[in-house]
């Protein structure tokens, strides 16, 4: 066992943890960085007492979406609010989303890989190095994401984007949109 | 359910947990997770997640021994290796009634958590969950991990199925399988490097049909200074670049990637994504870098705070911030003090009474990791600062008025002006020995005070800051 491996006791439930300001302060251009922790100070600051997550006193939670994708459309087949401090999703293509809030202002994007491609690179014989790749693509599929809990959240749409050219101008094509409501 | 219907998205969804509570193969005579590796909290580190599949109740020790040993392949690679301290890894063991995976072609059918199986969509190394083309059920598969991971690691990062059969095979994706095949770490780390990094695969073998949307390690461009990677192209090396001898250690411009023969280009003739066995190169580890960024910041915590202090003329105040830390080195800490950048390179700050002026103050820390791995960052990925605001105001300023005295021997007075929290009045009545009457504040106003009993007669009082 290499040194920081740890056989340790299991960590057991975790509960909730409490919301940590402090890299929600970063300066402006950090903050931008940290889309997620800037989501979650907003949360903080607006949410008074009409939500569920405000009456518990815990802003330190997201949702964790399941979605199903076809080639059309993103539907949510599931949705789960968990503990935890929400982190920051770095960029990456596949399927994209956007959340906005009742008055359409922007509030939160992000993305996930397309789980319609399901793929695993090999190689041509093992141990040889040399690499080929199987890929199928699917009429559906699954795929999980988390998002920001904040009742500014209102709809969520997904879309498709790629750039054709390096020089070209990214195309989206939307995939749906979803309204987001609180029991 | 359609997109465009109103959904709860905020409510519990039951089904899945429902029906994770009534399987009859777990076994949870020992809690189904446990921590492989440890470095911080999850909140501030990149958590990977090992699931067990094809894992009997027996063999679940086996699997945690797995999960150890994968975790250690996967971080004793560079960049991983230098950065080994930002990740935890966490086994999440599930029990199977029998061992293995599904060989569909030979027959073998084993009953298992996640119902794994290999030759998906017939390709003999497909190794995959439900829904595939064998159990087209979420919940049989992929709806079980998510089920797992909301109830113990919904900070997950990375997940990996580790499946209990020596075949070779695996997927990649959001949820990766890899199998126990001497080769399989070395396909978890290829792997990795798509779904961590979004890097793209640079071997040239077709793929019909596949967007031509570049990665951060392939391109069409030729122009040298618009290649993405022109930062590590050394002037003398030829744009595109010839593989060969000579440029064989070189960052260039090498043909063939993404699925093509010509027409698409690579940084090095050598990389992980493009042959197994070797390392990744430095455009990748570049990418791998800045992706581990994007996650988890430089900053990771501060003090104090609040953002904005004030205090009195006098007074010091100490700042720190809280930082991960590479295995080899720390991160570059430059503190700033109105404009003027300090000595002090650690983590700890303290300004003295006589560095702070009574107005406003500006105290920025800035946090960079100066990686050799990483030349070129415009999202500023490397770097986080902070900035303290630190009004300070004037020291006490206050006046003794209407002094009255009591028959008793003692006086009532007031007292008006402006004093900071901390503040005092004390009286004497040989100015050697003080007596507190007043220790509150801040004051801004008046109060009046009656001085206790002191012995012999008064003389004095003064004020004095306590900050």
């Amino acid at each position: 066992m290499e040194p920081g491996v740890l056989a340790s006791p299991p960590p057991g439930p975790r509960g909730p943890v409490p919301f940590v300001k402090l890299t929600n302060q970063l300066d402006a251009r950090s903050a931008r960085k940290r889309a997620w922790r800037v989501l979650a100070r907003l949360a903080l600051t607006l949410v008074s007492g009409g939500s569920a997550v405000a009456a518990g006193g815990d802003t330190n939670r997201f949702v964790v979406l399941e979605l199903k994708v076809t080639a059309s459309e993103v539907s949510v087949v599931g949705a789960t609010e968990v503990a935890g401090p929400p982190k920051p999703q770095p960029p990456g293509a596949g399927i994209n989303f956007e959340i906005r809030s009742g008055d359409n202002a922007f509030v939160f994007s992000g993305q996930g890989p397309n789980p319609r491609v399901q793929s695993l690179c090999y190689e041509h014989l093992p141990g040889s190095g040399q690499m080929t790749n199987s890929t199928v693509t699917l009429e559906e599929g699954y795929l999980t994401l988390k998002i920001p809990s904040t009742p500014l959240a209102t709809t969520i749409e997904f879309f498709e984007s790629r750039r054709p050219g390096p020089s070209l101008q990214s195309l989206r094509r939307s995939l749906g949109k979803t309204v987001l409501t609180r029991p | 359910m359609h997109a465009r219907e109103s959904i709860t998205a905020f409510g519990t969804k039951l089904l899945l947990a429902v029906a994770l509570l009534l399987s009859p193969v777990c076994s949870w005579a020992q809690p189904p997770i446990s921590t492989v590796l440890s470095n911080g909290p999850t909140g501030k580190r990149i958590n990977i997640v090992f699931l067990s599949e094809g894992y009997t109740a027996d063999e679940l020790e086996q699997f945690r021994r797995d999960a150890t040993n994968t975790a250690n392949s996967l971080l004793t690679v560079a960049p991983f290796d230098g950065y080994r301290g930002y990740f935890n890894a966490y086994a999440i063991a599930v029990a199977s009634v029998e061992s293995g995976s599904d060989h569909p072609s030979t027959g073998i059918a084993r009953n298992t958590y996640f119902k794994s199986t290999y030759e998906s969509y017939g390709t003999a190394q497909l190794l995959t969950i439900p829904p595939n083309n064998r159990d087209s059920s979420y919940a049989n598969g992929q709806g079980k991990v998510t089920a797992l991971l909301n109830q113990f690691m919904p900070e997950w990062d990375v997940v990996v199925l580790v499946v209990n059969d020596t075949e070779y095979g695996g997927a990649g994706g959001q949820f990766m399988t890899v199998s126990k095949h001497a080769s399989a770490p070395e396909i978890a780390r290829h792997e990795l490097g798509h779904s961590f990094a979004g890097l793209g695969d640079e071997y040239s073998t077709p793929y019909p049909g596949y967007p031509n949307s570049e990665e951060p390690n392939t391109t069409r461009e030729t122009n040298r200074n618009a290649v993405k990677w022109k930062a590590w192209i050394d002037p003398e090396t030829p744009v595109p670049t010839p593989a060969g001898s000579t440029t064989a250690a070189s960052v260039g411009l090498f043909e063939g990637a993404h699925y093509n023969a010509t027409g698409w280009y690579r940084p090095k003739n050598s990389c992980k994504m493009r042959t197994l066995g070797t390392t990744y190169c430095e455009v990748c580890q570049e990418t791998l870098v800045k992706s581990i960024y994007s996650r988890i910041g430089t900053i990771q915590g501060q003090a104090p705070t609040s953002l904005l202090a004030n205090l009195v003329a006098a007074s010091s105040r100490s700042f720190q911030v809280e930082t991960p830390a590479p295995q080899d080195r720390s991160l570059k800490v430059r503190w700033t003090f109105n404009g003027t950048q300090l000595t002090n390179t650690t983590t700890n700050l303290l300004i003295g009474a006589a560095q702070l002026a009574v107005g406003t103050n500006t105290i920025r820390v800035d946090v960079t990791d100066d990686t050799t791995m990483v030349r070129s960052d415009p999202s500023d990925y490397l770097h986080d600062s902070q900035t303290w605001k630190v009004v300070v105001a004037p020291g006490a300023q206050l006046r003794l008025l209407a002094p009255t005295l009591l028959g008793d021997g003692r006086m009532v007075f007031n007292v008006s002006g402006r004093a900071p929290s901390g503040f005092q009045i004390q009286a004497s009545a040989n100015f050697a020995t003080w007596t507190n009457l007043v220790s509150s504040g801040p004051l801004d106003g008046s109060i009046t005070l009656t001085n206790p009993l002191l012995p012999g007669s008064l003389v004095g009082f003064r004020t004095i800051a306590t900050q």
